[in-house]
């Protein structure tokens, strides 16, 4: 490993803020040539955000960047690529209809005369990657591979260009494990060959064994800097989750066991998503009224298929859903409604509201038609502003009837929907990470809410990546990994550390071989 | 019914179309709507009618033609890119408003109201294809004016632009996924803005087919919907050129189809001239439908 | 429902902003052909309403506009694109010339409610075959109802030449509707009726529909996140095709007007445009309907006026056209956002480092 005292690349007082949330918080790092950095956290934490910064993505609203000891101003990709910063991203951004060769070479394609080099082009990708070890053929479109080739593209594509840092964004969440090995030898064989490199990633065990150096982010700050030899994975675990969990543990109320109705089942369930791929695969489980039943993963694990497929706005492929023992698998989104479901969707801008109407229009729109807030086909604006009126009172939204949605803050808005929701009296609610990009009392408030409406009888599906909300309100817990159920765990006898092994695929008996070593 | 007579109106009918459908493909390779296209087209129509009028060249008529369209592509991507302006209500815009500048230049630069009929016109080149000239059928595929052929040309050309240049990769990158584009250090409007000016350049010569080639004349709104139909074979082709020439083909054989049926039959002229535009409506529906089939089954 | 003070102001700055750069490249365009702007606007705003006959004519003028914008903002309303305003217009027309020269014997006030409620009712039956392919399979509808606006052209001179028609003329015309059924001028010599009384009536309606009804609700919520309207569990090819054809109503009605109110039968092609017209008269008024009231007046006024330069300089200037093409090109047109992204640019290249 090659160490010089200048860091290859430095950040200090980084910071970003999006509407609601701060996602980097005054971030101090530095990367050395030849090191690994590996990057933990949670979702939420941040590390995507602050790479992007770097990639010249996003802009930081303060903070500097420092690329060998000299100050730089990152605005864009190409910046970033010129001081020789490459990225591979979580989310993939590939073009399906293209070739993996022209996925790779796009922006510094190889011609002859006006024309693309197809000859050239192959030859060179076929180089790069017999010298990986990777088993693709470089013409086949990237719409055809599966998930894991296609994170293999990604890696050519940084890996294509000359690079002097390599920021691996969760590299290796669809590998086989042998892929990841390899993966692993590739990097050490890189950084031993002078190119830095940060590695962010969920699973522990990994970074551990490749990491000369361990940074942990949590709620957009840096928290602890360490290295690999210092610290086991449970400690590295309890570091990204925080400590508040014991205290919100200990608000639980205890309630009793009685016999419950079982209010939503859901048989094998299967449904696609946009792409034409399985997103939810089978899944099954069922949910008895006041209970509230989490679902933990990783973000894009199917969970918002499954969301869209209960409410009806997205079609089924096989399986079943009953709700309150009728089959509403087909049913449009209005009966399921009809029928007592109400949902809190995971985006209360696109989803959740209409920015640009009023709160009063808002609140009305699951029960506009019925009486008495419309009368033959006509609103009538009394009950409806009374209505209005009396959801801000009981749900403390800071607005008038008349306030255009646009200007809340995130957690009216989360008020708002609420509010609307449970005008309908459901039996379940399905509330989709409610406190994301709430502040720590709107947070508290959504979730004392959720707990009061489960005593008095509602059932709850949570789905959740936050492992703080789905700890502190869950009655049993569910984890989700590629559309698959993978595990059922009761939230008071497991720990974070466990939780967070099934969520990255374990199956509970892998997870329990995990821990007792 | 002289079959060799309808493959003749066919090609003719379809080049203009074809034109237009080539320079729309790149819009819509990059992601753009691209509904200016009857713009585009219009100017291009009257811009190389009046120069060529004027000039007596056909070859400054065609560089007219095209330098008109690229004016209003020009136009068209200030409104979209440099303004945020919502690409359908700009372009239906700038489609009235050429139609307004082009009667009212028309009357400036000829004096003529609402149809400009030059006496002596230079004409376009024909190019007769020796050998076919005599056969019967086959010789329907000789005699057009260039543009004619150009058309198919054009295919060649933006087959190979499209598929076989950086640009052409660039183009369909930035259309499928401009955020990865982004990523990949590619600057998004720029290729945009060169896709849209590849666009107004084949429009242009489109309408100059139209109005120098065709009809050798100028009326006020002569496009008559062209640039809807060029959009149409577009939806219809999916995007690919090879699919879109094939609609631009059918949708110029209902045009020349209901022209020879009037002739050939005593159908009332208005209710034959529904048939090109109802023929577009249906295969468009036709290929949506079954698209949503096969989506449905997946 | 809606803040009013502080947006509706905004909204006037910005209608003010766009009519003036609108006026300005319209100038500019005139004095192309050698006239001199000023002039030609003065003439033009004389025309227009300098008397109380031209003001009369104007209001004649904006009745078909009316009917059209808000046709057009009903569509936009719901997030469509009606562009076969135009379409629905003639066949609307031509059914209301058809029940005035076909049911003689009914009296007049049976007659013309009648007429104009089949000629609202088939336009907007025109406008539910692209509503339906729209919503079941995504065909654009912005083609689909373009292309059957020309097959309503062709379709009704077909009629009007072969079938309903006078023979023998240049430009086909239907046989004249009974007596009856003629809408009364208003203001004699000038061509406004009774239609323009109709079309502030249906304004208003539109505008009740739009704020107080829960079609109204859906409409708006659908055009305005079409995704919360699916969370929702509202009805949302529903609401999209009751929009269509609410749109396709009233662009019979701006048909039905016209016959029954200034011509008296149908004529082959006798729309200049109203349908398309009526896409700047909506966009002007942000598809409010009362805004259409002074969106069309003004385009009301611009084609009325227009009428008398070219009769006094003998130039088709084509000024209400153009004015209306670069309104529509423009409305959109976010000129504040550009200025903003401009301030912000400057600003984070201290700021973001």
């Amino acid at each position: 490993m090659v160490n010089s005292p200048v860091p290859l690349l430095q950040v200090r007082g980084i910071t970003k803020t999006f509407p609601g949330v701060v996602a980097n918080d005054r971030v101090d790092l530095s990367v050395y040539e030849g090191e690994i950095l590996g990057l933990v956290g949670e979702n939420g934490a941040g590390k995507t955000t602050l790479m992007r910064i770097i990639y010249g993505l996003e802009r930081p609203d303060a903070g500097e960047i420092f690329w060998k000891g000299k100050r730089v101003s990152v605005t864009s990709p190409q910046d970033a690529m010129q001081l020789g910063i490459g990225m591979v991203h979580q989310h993939f951004q590939l073009f399906p209809s293209l070739s993996v060769m022209e996925n790779v070479v796009l922006g510094n394609e190889p011609t002859v005369g006006p024309f693309l080099n197809r000859r050239e082009t192959c030859a060179k990708v076929e180089e790069l990657i017999k010298r990986f070890g990777f088993d693709l053929d470089p013409r086949t479109s990237v719409r055809a591979l599966s998930v894991g080739q296609q994170q293999k593209v990604e890696l050519l594509k940084a890996l294509f260009r000359r690079v002097e840092l390599l920021i691996l964004d969760e590299p290796t969440t669809v590998l086989t494990p042998q892929e990841v090995d390899s993966l692993m030898d590739l990097l050490r064989q890189l950084a031993a060959s002078g190119i830095a490199i940060i590695l962010i990633s969920h699973k522990l065990r990994e970074v551990l064994g490749v990491t000369s150096r361990i940074a942990v982010m949590r709620k957009g700050r840096v928290v602890a800097d360490v290295r690999p030899t210092e610290v086991t994975e449970a400690q590295l675990a309890s570091l990204m989750v925080g400590m508040e969990l014991q205290e919100i543990r200990s608000s639980w109320k205890e309630h009793r066991e009685r016999k419950k109705k079982t209010v939503l089942v859901v048989q094998d369930l299967t449904v696609l998503n946009d792409r034409g791929r399985t997103a939810v695969d089978g899944v099954t489980f069922e949910l008895s009224e006041g209970e509230i039943l989490g679902i933990a993963g990783v973000e894009g694990n199917g969970q918002q298929e499954l969301v869209e497929a209960l409410v009806g706005v997205r079609g089924v492929l096989g399986g079943k859903i009953f709700l309150n023992g009728r089959d509403v698998t087909r049913a449009t989104p209005i009966y399921r409604r009809r029928l007592g479901l109400a949902v809190i969707p995971g985006d209360r801008v696109k989803e959740g509201t209409v920015p640009s109407a009023t709160l009063a229009e808002n609140l009305i729109a699951i029960n506009y038609r019925n009486p008495p807030y419309s009368f033959a086909g006509v609103l009538r604006e009394r009950p409806i502003k009374e209505f209005a009126r009396s959801a801000i009172k009981a749900y403390h939204i800071i607005a008038e009837p008349s306030t255009v949605a646009r200007t809340l803050s995130g957690g009216n808005l989360q008020r708002l929907v609420i509010a609307r929701e449970l005008s309908t009296s459901p039996s379940v609610l399905i509330a989709v990470h409610p406190s994301r990009g709430l502040d720590v009392r709107s947070t508290i408030e959504v979730h004392r809410r959720l707990m009061d409406l489960r005593d008095r009888g509602l059932a709850v599906l949570l789905i959740s990546t936050d492992l703080d909300e789905l700890f502190a309100l869950s009655d049993r817990l569910l984890v989700i990994f590629r559309g698959r159920i993978v595990g059922e765990v009761s939230p008071r006898a497991t720990t974070p550390t466990e939780l967070g092994l099934l969520m990255l695929g374990g199956s509970n008996g892998h997870v329990a071989k995990e821990l007792s070593r | 019914m002289n079959f060799g007579d309808l493959v003749g109106v066919t090609l003719r009918q379809a080049a203009p179309l074809m034109f237009a459908a080539y320079g729309g493909l790149f819009s819509y390779h990059v992601g753009i709507i691209n509904i200016a296209l009857e713009a585009e087209m219009l100017a291009g129509a009257f811009a190389g009618l009046v120069v060529t009028a004027w000039t007596g060249s056909v070859e400054l008529g065609l560089l007219g033609a095209v330098l008109a369209a690229a004016l209003l592509g020009a136009i068209f991507s200030l409104l979209t890119e440099g303004l945020q302006a919502n690409l359908v209500t700009a372009a239906l815009g700038l489609i009235t408003l050429t139609i307004a500048l082009t009667r009212l230049l028309m009357w400036v630069a000829t004096g003529s109201r609402g149809a400009f009929v030059p006496q002596e016109l230079a004409a376009l080149p024909s190019l007769w294809i020796p050998g076919l000239t005599s056969t019967p059928v086959l010789q329907a595929f000789s005699g057009h004016s260039i543009l004619v052929y150009g058309a198919w040309l054009a295919w060649i050309f933006t087959s190979i632009l499209l598929y076989h240049t950086p640009l052409g990769l660039r183009i369909r990158a930035v259309g499928e996924n401009p955020e990865a584009a982004r990523a990949v250090g590619l600057n998004i409007k720029s290729v945009r803005v060169v896709a849209q000016l590849l666009c107004a350049v084949l429009c242009g010569l489109g309408g100059a087919q139209l109005s120098l080639g065709d009809l050798r004349l100028f009326t006020s709104g002569m496009t008559a919907g062209k640039g809807f139909i060029a959009l149409a074979a577009i939806y219809f082709g999916r995007g690919r050129p090879a699919l879109t020439t094939l609609a631009c083909v059918l949708f110029g054989f209902f045009d020349g189809f209901q022209s020879r049926l009037q002739l050939w039959t005593d159908i009332p002229p208005q209710l034959a001239q529904t048939i090109p535009f109802l023929s577009v409506v249906v295969m468009l529906v036709l290929v949506s439908w079954q698209e949503a089939r096969r989506r449905a089954r997946t | 429902m809606g803040t009013w003070p502080k947006s509706f102001l905004a909204e006037l700055v910005r209608v003010a902003l766009l009519l003036a750069i609108s006026l300005f490249i319209t100038g500019l365009i005139i004095s192309f052909t050698g006239e001199n702007p000023l002039e030609v606007f003065r003439t033009l705003v004389q025309a227009a309403i300098g008397s109380s006959l031209g003001v009369a004519e104007t209001l004649s003028a904006a009745t078909p506009l009316i009917f059209t914008g808000l046709a057009i903002a009903a569509a936009f309303r719901a997030g469509l694109f009606n562009v076969g305003v135009e379409g629905s217009l003639y066949l609307g027309a031509f059914s209301a010339a058809w029940v005035g020269f076909t049911l003689t014997h009914l009296p007049g006030w049976v007659l013309v409610p009648l007429a104009l409620l089949v000629a609202g009712l088939v336009g907007g039956v025109w406008a539910l075959g692209p509503a339906v392919v729209k919503v079941r399979y995504n065909v654009d509808e912005i083609v689909t109802t373009l292309m059957l606006n020309y097959v309503a052209i062709f379709f009704t001179t077909y009629l009007v030449t072969y079938i309903y028609g006078v023979p023998g003329l240049a430009n086909a015309m239907s046989f004249p509707i009974a007596p009856q059924a003629r809408l009364p001028r208003l203001f004699p010599p000038s061509q406004l009726n009774l239609g323009f009384i109709v079309a502030l009536f249906i304004a208003l309606i539109l505008w009740f529909l739009f704020r107080h009804t829960a079609l109204g609700y859906e409409i708006r919520m659908l055009g305005a996140n079409p995704l919360f309207v699916k969370w929702c569990g509202m009805p949302d090819r529903k609401i999209a095709i009751k929009a269509m054809f609410l749109s396709g109503f009233l662009g019979g009605m701006a048909g039905a007007v016209q016959i029954l109110g200034i011509h008296y039968r149908f004529i082959a092609n006798f729309s200049p445009g109203y349908g398309y017209t009526g896409i700047a008269v909506a966009l002007l008024a942000r598809n409010n309907p009362l805004g259409i009231l002074f969106s069309s007046f003004l385009l009301g006024a611009i084609y009325n006026g227009e009428s008398i330069v070219e009769l006094m300089t003998d130039i088709p200037m084509e000024i209400p056209r153009i004015f209306e093409g670069i309104i529509i090109a423009l409305t959109s047109a976010e000129l504040a956002v550009g200025f903003h992204l401009w301030r912000k640019k400057t600003r984070t290249r201290e700021g973001g480092r």
